[in-house]
């Protein structure tokens, strides 16, 4: 039984592929285009009888543009060579019409042009059939940018690590120097105290009565200072090892450190109210908070001497995964303008006479204290007392 | 060398230092039983003798031993002491300028007894060697 035959034009133009026939002369004249086609190109069934390069031009914005030149040349090679010729992927911008807002869109086409041979073997058209790869060619070039970022950025990562190794090594050097320094230094400063302090001690036991009460007095002050010369150096000595021990975690009980402490510091002779809540877990080196609390705890007891009552109260709460801890006392105070001061090492607010002390002490509290990440605050008002709080990470936080 | 034997030997070799610890023990009459050495040289000679002369002193009660000594350094010389039979029992108390010393822990592990922070005064001197067990007898042998 006779089939009919179908109609090949409707077939042609209405085919789900993206094709076009072109006439093999220089101009490439559009002589047939599917449905498909103008709707990838956004163009009409106008452009047929036109030619291909007028309806389809390079972007003229592209410097790099090539696509009018490399499809000519292999619709060249067709001809030539009578045989299809497969492009590689091609960047060919398309026109957008003036109804989208002009100019061109960036599109990216795998062309395969065929020859259609006529009668006598000659090339009678040329089918350019084209697959849009727009999509695919933008999500490679994406990947291969960001290839480049990340191999770019692997590079000046593995640079700044050679860098911070070497960094390491320049402090760890300069540490196992300063190490060296200070232990030479505080060591080769205690002799000549040693035989000041020893011999003006000479003086008032062998020479009492020489001296009369004056000149004892005299030798009392050399000998007082050469004990605080010697306090000083261990705290300088403590204060600069500090920095350089690497810290011990664990999961400190806080309030029995500070009661422990406490117990430790307290004059019996004197009425001192000392009241410790209860105080949340820290998570640091347990030695150094201990010494945290010592200076905390000596400095509220020592300023509080004036008062007849000392009070001196410590309390701790969990505050967004941070542990903090306040030492409040009603001693002296201090003047809150000099607040900055307070924590400097050997600064002080009250005069020796007044209260004894290196003025190590807070600046050992904070350097802990920053070790672990934490903070420490002053406040307080001369005559009303002061009240100092400093707070550590939790484990998480760390 | 020509040296008395000593029921004490110092080992120190800062002046200053010596004479305040040889005041602490003058005190109490303990002073003419330490034979002071300056450097650690002295001291070899004295404990073991010169290999070639002999000559080696009956060994001391207690040493004294600063652990910062010229020629022949404290800790060799502590090392020797602990090393010889005829030494080794011999109590040495370390001289150390501060307890946190780093020597003091090397000194210990090489058989130091015990040490005193100097300037050695009379008391931790006592407290020391009482802690050693040889006080009674060294007053025992206080001579007038």
């Amino acid at each position: 039984m006779a089939v009919e035959a179908p109609d090949f034009r409707a077939l042609f133009e209405q085919a789900p592929a993206l094709f076009l026939v072109l006439l093999p002369s220089p101009r490439f004249t559009i002589v047939g285009v599917s449905d498909e086609y103008l709707r990838a190109t956004m163009t009409t069934r106008a452009i047929v009888g036109r030619d291909l390069f007028d309806v389809f031009p390079d972007n003229p914005d592209d410097p790099n543009a090539d696509g009018e030149r490399n499809l000519r040349a292999s619709l060249d090679r067709v001809i030539r060579e009578r045989k299809p010729d497969s492009m590689p992927t091609q960047k060919y911008d398309i026109r957008k019409p003036e109804s989208e807002g002009g100019g061109f869109e960036e599109r990216f086409w795998r062309p395969l042009n065929s020859p259609v041979l006529g009668a006598r073997g000659e090339v009678a058209w040329i089918v350019h059939r084209v697959e849009d790869v727009t999509q695919v060619a933008k999500l490679e070039k994406q990947r291969v940018d960001m290839l480049e970022q990340i191999r770019r950025h692997a590079k000046e990562l593995q640079e700044a690590n050679a860098r911070l190794e070497m960094r390491r090594h320049e402090l760890e050097e300069a540490n196992r120097d300063l190490d060296g320094f200070s232990y030479s230094v505080s060591h080769d400063l205690r002799a000549p105290l040693r035989a000041i302090g020893g011999f003006a001690k000479i003086l008032v036991e062998d020479h009492a009565e020489r001296l009369g009460e004056e000149g004892r007095r005299v030798t009392e002050v050399i000998r007082r200072n050469t004990e605080r010369m010697g306090h000083l150096i261990d705290d300088l000595l403590a204060f600069s090892r500090l920095g350089r021990q690497p810290l011990q975690h664990s999961d400190v009980d806080m309030t029995s450190l500070a009661r422990s402490v406490a117990t430790e510091l307290v004059d019996p002779e004197r009425a001192i109210e000392l009241r410790i809540g209860d105080l949340p877990r820290a998570w640091g080196d347990g030695n150094l908070l201990r010494q945290v609390w010592f200076n905390l705890i000596s400095n509220a007891i020592k300023y509080t001497r004036p008062r007849e009552r000392a009070t001196i109260e410590i309390e701790g709460k969990m505050d967004h995964g941070a542990s903090v801890y306040t030492v409040r006392d009603n001693g002296v105070g201090f003047d809150e303008r000099y607040v900055d001061k307070l924590f400097g090492v050997f600064q002080r607010l009250h005069g020796a006479s007044e209260f004894e002390g290196t003025g190590v002490g807070l600046a050992l509290v904070q350097r802990i204290v920053r070790r672990h990440d934490g903070w420490v605050r002053a406040e307080g008002k001369v005559g009303e007392g002061a009240t100092f709080t400093f707070a550590l990470h939790g484990k998480e936080g760390a | 060398m020509n040296l008395h034997p000593a029921e004490i030997l110092l080992a120190e070799d800062n002046d200053e230092d010596a004479e305040l610890t040889l005041r602490a023990l003058d005190k109490h009459k303990l002073a003419n039983l330490v034979l002071r050495v300056s450097d650690g040289a002295a001291a070899m000679e004295y404990l073991f003798g010169d290999p070639e002369t002999g000559g080696a002193q009956p060994a001391p009660r207690v040493i004294l031993l600063d652990l910062k000594l010229p020629k022949v350094d404290g800790l060799e010389v502590l090392r020797r002491l602990k090393a010889t039979e005829s030494t080794r029992r011999v109590p040495v108390v370390v001289l150390t300028s501060s307890r946190e010393d780093r020597d003091l822990t090397t000194a210990y592990s090489l058989g130091a007894n015990s040490y005193i922070v100097k300037p050695v005064d009379f008391d931790s001197f006592v407290k020391v060697v009482e802690q050693l067990g040889s006080y009674w007898a060294l007053l025992n042998e206080r001579p007038g």
